[in-house]
């Protein structure tokens, strides 16, 4: 194991952002490269969460997340609290300390707040006047500049504000997209649903918003483990999102989050259809071939090739802000449809060719299949002395009188009972305080 | 009045006596619900009650009614209960904890009263049929060792009786492996399923 | 014929009806009401000349007045044991039917006596015939519920001879005629209370449910502690027979439902810890749960359903392996120790000769190894259509049941009247079930009442 988590997880606990994780470092991730994929305050998210976690990658992704947030934000608290932590890390090190640039803390402080005030005194302006599209743009950009300088609740409330003076279809739009956006971070995926439901009821959305939504829904459903509705949300966005959403999410993650979520919910029917046959996401596998070799070695059978691949990108995966407490879900139902589709056509199974390609020992890979055939997944039984799976033998006829004799005596049961408790009801014996 | 029960209970103890010898055990166990009955009724000196509930629980165990068995023994008086019926309890305790193996040395140990004798050494018989049937169908080989202490038989006897009924013996394992039966089930077609199955539509046919 | 005036000897009371020609049905309209208002004192004179009354009268015929002053005669400060019990098994084998269905309470008034008598006598064996047959006799039918039903099965727990009940409880009960056969909601209650209870001594688990879960969904508005009882029996016995708690039927009272959550907690605890079939966490819970246990007299129930997990898991592994070692078996179902493997032997072999599992054992493997089986019954023999045609007769005869109650229903008052409420499209209509809502309805709840005696 490459990481240490607190908590046992359960699988369908909902899990909290679990931050004293330690991973090792990545086999793949090249830091610039990826996180050239973002902007804004998901990019500066994503450094520090990998800042947090990855103790070899920590210095670099404190020093890009300071640029960042010095380059595209006001949020001069964000830069102090990095900036200390970077510090911890450096000097822990015995290596010379960060540089925090007190002048730009002051100014932009300084200049934080000359803005609120004069954003405010302008949106009461507007209000005075009664001008609805000046009301509008007042509160948007007084949720704008809470949102650089990163009060997010204020600046949730601001663009909700805004929801009484949209006048087109347009403005209801920029209004949910911007809900959406400040949801996501807050982590407040139910607000993320409804707004997404509202925006979608509006005409004539264009392509891209509509990338966007899907996106927006998936990662609500990925959120509270739905990984099928997820999948299918994802495999539906189209490529026109592009590097549009990059304050958000990456195409190269719309590949990753939706293959392996596919890959843990879909049969292998539905693999071949909604994600091999997929044109559009084909145009997102591109971007993650590894993923692609992923899907289609699992199509194909290739276990072996599938869990080494799955093993090479696990560290990569538990750093990244959407998918890490997931991962652990999803690639065990990844295993167990893998273990399922591997003697879905055999009568008989070798166990120890089949630890083989599972990367197991027998006694590992007995227990796996007990769980999966106690949860009525794969109907066979093991010979645990002969080392084979078996399938198993459905004798429909014995099971038919089998049902039917047992059906019969819950009938008479039940008949009885319902026959008393009608005579009980009609002589009115009921349990009852005074009337014995 | 009184006398007559004394009658009654006199005969009633005769025809126990009798199904006792017969093998009867069902018998056993209704007449001796009736003496116990008629004694509570009209005690009679003749047939102390004591001597009721000896055979009466060992009929219990013979038919493996150990419930109704349990319920006897905690029915009889402790001013009641003899050394036998105290030994024969003994031996129901051993078999309401399945422990087979000390049955035998729990009937066989024992200088049993005339009355009660032959209904022990027919349920040591019986034990030791039940433990040979269980164990013919639940094996397919049994360690020899294993197989004695379970039919409270020394090896060599044991040896010798399974093999006349057909086991064989691997001495390679030391194991026996019990002759594969199957139990035949009468298959009798006959007039009387076809006169039910006629009722059977016709009570399809009313509702 | 006697007037409303009471008589004032007992030579009155027995002149006044023994000269007539009216049927028995109607001499005993006209008494009741009389006998009813007479002191337990007028009852015990003799006749003038020192006569025992009971002498001069017929106990077929005159079974009411024979009872009013058997009963009296037997609750005096000492009575004769042997003469009233020997009157007593005389008037049960003798009584009418009819007539006693008019003060149904007296007959177990003097079952009460037999009872009592017996006890002083020295022995309650010999009541058991005598109360078997007065309900067989008593009752219109064997699935009619009499008022000496609940009280035989108590003497048969209270004198440990269990199997006497069987022939009762065998028949189960579908007819209620309560003003005929004097009986309450109690009655009910505690008959199938006691019922589950012997079935639980004689090993019938099965029956044991079927009875305490009619006792928990009887109709109720607020939960009698009879009810709380049966509940904790019946998830003990659930979890001994299916290792999970069997849901209630649908038409469960919601007081019974909630004063369950509240009184039964350890119960259902119990239970949830069953469910996970961690050996470790039963043992902890049942080790919390001992006190509470002992105190409800269902420590020794609780215990059987520790035994019965290592069963249960056995059972599930015969769904999961062709062949399994001894070893890995034990340590499978969580068997601990040096002797775990033979432990695990015992239990298979428990479980075979009961036709629980399908199996064999064999010793020549190291240590030995199981193969497990499909159940062999094929269903291809006449031992099947026997059974199914056993099955077919039974449902037969609940049919019937049905059918006659179909027909009570749909001539009932309640019933047209409903009808044609609907018709006029006021209330939805519906058989006579719908009154159902108004016994749910009753929403809050309400402390369950304690009757305190339904047991010692």
């Amino acid at each position: 194991m490459s990481i240490n988590l607190e908590d046992g997880i359960a699988a369908n606990a909902k899990r909290k952002r679990t931050l004293e994780v330690c991973v090792e470092p990545p086999n793949n991730l090249d830091l610039d490269t990826y996180i050239a994929n973002y902007k804004g305050h998901t990019k500066v998210d994503r450094l520090l969460f990998i800042a947090k976690r990855c103790p070899a990658l920590q210095i670099e992704a404190y020093k890009l997340a300071l640029q960042e947030i010095q380059t595209s934000t006001l949020d001069h608290n964000k830069y102090i609290a990095a900036a200390t932590k970077l510090n911890e890390a450096l000097s822990s090190q015995g290596r010379p300390l960060f540089q925090i640039d007190s002048a730009w803390v002051d100014s932009t402080q300084k200049r934080a707040k000359s803005s609120v005030e004069r954003l405010e005194a302008e949106l009461k302006n507007y209000k005075n006047n009664l001008i609805k599209e000046s009301i509008r743009m007042g509160h948007n950009e007084l949720g704008d500049h809470h949102y650089n300088c990163g009060s997010l609740t204020n600046a949730l409330k601001c663009y909700s504000r805004t929801r009484d003076y949209c006048t087109t279809a347009k403005h209801i739009i920029e209004m949910c997209l911007n809900v959406i956006k400040v949801s996501i971070e807050l982590g407040n995926y139910s607000h993320v649903h409804s707004y997404v439901i509202k925006a979608e009821s509006t005409p004539d959305i264009p392509s891209v918003v509509q990338a966007k939504l899907k996106v927006a829904a998936a990662l609500a459903n990925l959120d509270s483990n739905k990984y099928k509705v997820a999948a299918r949300l994802f495999l539906e966005t189209g490529f026109d999102l592009s590097n549009n959403y990059s304050e958000v999410i990456s195409p190269n993650d719309v590949a990753v989050y939706g293959g392996l979520c596919a890959l843990a919910s879909f049969d292998r029917a539905e693999l071949k259809s909604k994600v091999i046959d997929n044109a559009e996401f084909k145009q997102f596998l591109e971007l993650e071939p590894h993923i692609r070799e992923l899907i289609h070695g699992f199509y194909h059978s290739k276990y072996a090739l599938v869990l080494d691949i799955l093993e090479k990108w696990k560290n990569d995966y538990f750093l990244d802000l959407h998918l890490h407490n997931h991962l652990e879900t999803l690639y065990d139902n990844i295993r167990k449809k893998a273990l399922i589709q591997y003697f879905s056509p055999f009568l008989t199974v070798d166990l120890n060719k089949m630890a083989q390609s599972f990367c197991t020992e027998v006694p590992k890979l007995e227990r796996e299949l007990a769980k999966l055939i106690t949860e009525n997944q794969i109907q066979a039984r093991i010979d645990s002395h002969n080392k084979i799976l078996c399938a198993k033998q459905q004798d429909q006829r014995s099971g038919i009188f089998q049902k039917s004799l047992k059906m019969g005596e819950e009938y008479e049961k039940n008949t009885s009972a319902m026959l008393l408790r009608m005579n009980l009801l009609k002589a009115n014996l009921v349990v009852n305080k005074d009337s014995k | 009045m009184e006398s007559i029960k004394k009658d009654i209970s006199t005969s009633k103890h005769e025809e126990l006596i009798k199904h006792i010898s017969a093998g009867k055990y069902e018998e056993v166990i209704k007449i001796s619900e009736d003496l116990e009955y008629t004694l509570a009724l009209a005690p009679n000196s003749e047939i102390p009650i004591e001597e009721v509930y000896a055979p009466y629980l060992a009929a219990y165990l013979i038919l493996n009614q150990l419930p109704a068995a349990k319920f006897l023994w905690k029915r009889i008086p402790e001013r009641q209960k003899t050394d036998e019926i105290r030994a024969i309890w003994n031996v129901g305790t051993a078999l309401w904890n399945r422990e087979f193996e000390n049955v035998y040395g729990l009937i066989e140990g024992k200088p049993w009263s005339s009355l009660v004798a032959p209904l022990m050494t027919k349920l040591a018989e019986l034990v030791r049929e039940r433990v040979l049937d269980l164990l013919s169908e639940a094996y397919s080989s049994i360690a020899i060792d294993k197989a004695a202490q379970r039919l409270g038989l020394p090896q060599e006897q044991l040896i010798q009786v399974l093999t006349n009924r057909g086991w064989v013996l691997d001495a390679a394992t030391k194991t026996l492996q019990p002759k594969t039966h199957k139990t035949e089930i009468v298959q009798n077609t006959s007039f009387t399923n076809f006169s039910r199955l006629t009722d059977l539509v016709i009570q399809l046919e009313k509702s | 014929m006697p007037s409303q005036q009471l008589p004032n000897t007992i030579e009155d009371l027995l002149n006044s009806f023994s000269h007539t020609d009216a049927t028995s049905d109607q001499v005993t309209k006209q008494l009741l009401p009389i006998l009813r208002q007479l002191p337990s004192t007028f009852f015990t004179q003799w006749i003038g000349d020192h006569r025992d009354p009971l002498d001069s009268l017929n106990v077929t015929r005159n079974s009411l007045v024979y009872a009013y002053i058997l009963d009296a005669r037997c609750r005096v400060d000492r009575p004769e044991v042997p003469r009233l019990l020997s009157r007593i098994f005389e008037f049960l084998d003798k009584f009418d039917q009819q007539q006693m269905q008019h003060a149904p309470e007296k007959l177990l008034a003097i079952a009460q006596d037999l009872s009592k008598l017996a006890t002083q006598f020295g022995n309650n064996i010999i009541t058991f015939k005598p109360l078997a047959n007065t309900i067989i006799k008593f009752a219109p039918s064997r699935n009619h519920l009499t008022n000496l039903h609940q009280f035989f099965l108590k003497e048969c727990l209270l004198s440990k001879f269990y199997t006497q009940a069987l022939p009762i409880l065998e028949q189960d009960i579908t007819e209620i005629e309560h003003q005929l056969m004097g009986i309450n909601y109690l009655d009910h209650l505690l008959y199938h209370y006691y019922g589950g209870m012997v079935y639980i001594g004689l090993k019938n688990y099965d029956r044991a449910l079927y009875f305490f879960r009619l006792v928990i969904s009887a109709p109720a508005v607020v939960t009698s502690a009879v009810q709380l009882e049966a509940y904790k029996k019946y998830v003990l016995v659930s979890l001994y027979l299916y290792g999970k708690i069997i849901p209630l039927p649908k038409y469960t009272s919601g007081v019974v439902i909630r004063a369950v959550k509240n009184y039964c907690q350890p119960y259902q605890d119990f239970a949830a810890a069953f469910e996970s079939l961690n050996v470790k966490r039963v043992r902890n819970e049942l080790q919390k749960c001992t006190d509470i246990f002992k105190k409800d007299k269902n420590l020794g129930l609780a215990r059987q359903s520790l035994e019965a997990i290592f069963r249960q898991k056995i059972q599930q592994l015969t769904q999961t392996y062709l062949t399994l070692s001894l070893a890995d078996i034990a340590d499978a179902v969580g068997l601990e120790g040096p002797n775990a493997s033979s432990i695990a032997e015992d239990y298979i072999l428990r479980m075979i000769e009961t036709r629980e599992i399908f199996a064999t054992i064999s010793h020549s493997h190291q240590n030995g190894m199981v193969s497990f089986q499909d159940n062999p019954d094929r269903y291809n023999t006449s031992l099947t259509i026997t059974k199914i045609e056993e099955h077919i007769a039974q449902a037969a005869s609940v049919n019937q049941r049905v059918i006659k109650t179909d027909h009570l229903v749909a001539c009932s008052k309640e019933y047209l009247s409903k009808q044609h409420l609907a018709l006029s499209g006021g209330m939805p209509g519906g058989l006579g079930l719908a009154d159902e809502a108004d016994f749910l309805g009753s929403g809050n709840y309400e402390p369950f009442i304690d009757e305190g005696r339904f047991f010692g």
